[in-house]
């Protein structure tokens, strides 16, 4: 039961007024961008809406989860940094360890409600673009959507994991945030994929360091962004991302057990 | 350890790299007293006090709590602790985070209810009870921190600059509450910098110097042991200062202390002669604050 009352504490610590706030604010401008850059907007009346439902809804998802990977997970890296730092420094977390509260279940619970809300902010996208497309009229929600915005939560929570290490290991918030390069290092290499440069050597060992965007490009030279989303994660690449997530989560509940402020 | 005791520091030194936190501790904090721990920033009280917590371990030594060795993992069952800084989550009311602190203690919120509502009317939380701690005052939010150091019913309650923020009644009213725990048998370790606040509610001293512990004493010990103290209408010039140091005599602006009462005549010559008036003359000892400064210019103590 204290377990519970943890995560329920984290979502407290996580969620104060600003980062609600910011937190729908941001969900709320990757729909609408990505509407705004779908040519929905622009089409004129019913008959072209018709004629380019399909390829609106292509550009719409696609923009979608490019902007959700573009921001939405650099903002769980900072929340999670956040998090980590009253996790892992100065007196904030001490107060708590008393009453018979154990590192270990403390731990837990942390690292649940982080979860938590990590899971609300992919959940919250989820439902506004399933709004709109359903609002618009530009589609039904497929299985795929929830497929992909699956995966890129997990990539969220394989980062979000790296920054608890990180700032588990140096006590340094600014490091914490360094998984964003890292993210937009691997969005650059991924995006700017084509046949030709599709299994050189950078790009292969991008995707088995980062596996979730892995990409085969199937003849396209240059291929719609929807389609590199649709192809993410090969075999290697699910695997890849459980490990690293299993292997980071390790990490920082070892260094929080250890830690000492 | 004997049983009068909750906590034996036993050879306990904390380096932080190259730089000393606490050397050579050895201490024995008695059981069912308010223990205060004297001395300047950065002379190792806070980092004593982590360690007694478990939060740091010691480079060398043993630190003992209840009869059980500390370690990083040891939970603290029947420990209270208020840190110097506190941080809640500003979106709880003060109602709300008790309830959420109870659940994290493994306690119903129907068994600490007594207390709470018992702290709550003497620390005059009442007023702020729904209101968010983003709302709440620097002072409220250290009456939180304060109540929830005592709510679980703990048998050693650690607090470290408890009074920051407080008015001159709820300091009042915050001894008050410390002095009820104390008469149900809990152990009070307290930081702080107020020393004329702590001398009238500590039973026993610690003084830090230079990362060591130099002194510890009763209460009863401090009342005739510091010397005399004699406040002067200026400050002391310093060309008397040679002449007061072999009379045993030390300078802190218009205070001069004097730890050999069979010099104290000498001493007051000295400063009548140079046209220094004398405002008055007391009993070093029963002035927490000159007994910490007269420790200081003999240049620490025996234990």
């Amino acid at each position: 039961m204290r377990v519970f009352w943890v995560a329920y504490d984290t979502l407290y610590k996580i969620l104060s007024l600003k980062v609600l706030i910011l937190s729908l604010a941001i969900v709320l401008a990757i729909v609408f961008a990505s509407l705004a850059m779908s040519n929905y907007l622009t089409s004129a009346g019913p008959a072209w809406h018709d004629l380019f439902r399909k390829y609106i809804f292509q550009d719409f998802m696609g923009t979608l989860y490019l902007f959700a990977q573009m921001l939405l997970t650099p903002f769980v890296v900072i929340i999670s940094a956040l998090a980590a730092q009253d996790m892992y420094r100065g007196e904030a977390e001490q107060i708590y360890l008393t009453g018979g509260l154990s590192k270990p279940v403390a731990f837990t619970g942390r690292i649940l409600g982080l979860l938590v809300y990590i899971f609300l902010l992919w959940w919250a996208l989820f439902v506004a673009a399933g709004a709109t497309v359903l609002c618009t009229g530009l589609g039904n929600i497929e299985p795929s959507m929830v497929g992909i915005l699956a995966k890129l939560l997990l990539n969220s929570v394989a980062l979000s994991f790296l920054v608890c290490s990180l700032i588990g290991l140096t006590k340094v918030v600014v490091v914490g945030i360094t998984p964003i390069l890292i993210s937009h290092y691997w969005l650059t290499v991924n995006n700017d994929i084509t046949m030709e440069t599709a299994g050189n050597a950078v790009h292969n060992a991008v995707n088995y360091l980062l596996p979730l965007y892995t990409f085969t490009t199937r003849g396209f030279d240059s291929p719609h962004i929807l389609m590199k989303y649709q192809d993410l994660s090969p075999w290697h690449g699910t695997f890849s991302l459980v490990a690293f997530i299993a292997f980071f989560l390790l990490a920082s509940a070892v260094l929080y057990m250890v830690k000492q402020d | 350890m004997s049983e009068a005791n909750i906590v034996s520091l036993k050879s306990v030194s904390k380096w932080y790299g190259k730089k000393p936190g606490v050397l050579d501790c050895n201490v024995d904090i008695p059981q069912g007293k308010i223990t205060a721990l004297i001395g300047k920033n950065g002379t190792g009280k806070t980092t004593t006090i982590k360690m007694i917590m478990g939060y740091l371990r010691p480079t060398t030594g043993k630190v003992v709590v209840g009869g059980k060795p500390r370690n990083l993992l040891t939970v603290n069952h029947s420990i209270g602790y208020l840190p110097e800084s506190l941080r809640f989550p500003e979106l709880y009311t003060v109602g709300q985070l008790f309830e959420s602190l109870a659940g994290m203690r493994g306690l119903r919120y129907r068994e600490v209810k007594p207390f709470l509502e018992i702290a709550r009317d003497l620390l005059e939380l009442h007023p702020h009870w729904k209101k968010t701690l983003r709302s709440c005052s620097k002072g409220t939010r250290q009456k939180v921190g304060i109540i929830q150091a005592f709510m679980h019913n703990p048998q050693l309650v650690i607090l470290d600059e408890p009074t920051t923020g407080l008015d001159p009644a709820m300091r009042h009213n915050f001894f008050e509450l410390l002095r009820q725990r104390q008469k149900q048998g809990v152990s009070i370790i307290i930081s702080s910098h107020n020393l004329k606040e702590i001398e009238d509610q500590a039973d026993y001293y610690m003084f830090f110097h230079q990362n060591r512990i130099i002194k510890t004493a009763g209460a009863e010990e401090l009342e005739g042991d510091g010397g005399t103290c004699i406040l002067t209408d200026k400050d002391i010039p310093a060309s008397l200062l040679p002449q007061l140091a072999t009379l045993s005599a030390t300078v802190d602006d218009n205070k001069v202390l004097v730890s050999d009462k069979g010099l104290l005549n000498q001493v007051l010559s000295v400063l009548i002669q140079a046209g220094i008036g004398v405002k008055n003359v007391q009993a070093a000892g029963a002035n927490l604050e000159s007994y910490f400064l007269n420790l200081l210019n003999q240049g620490g103590g025996g234990e």
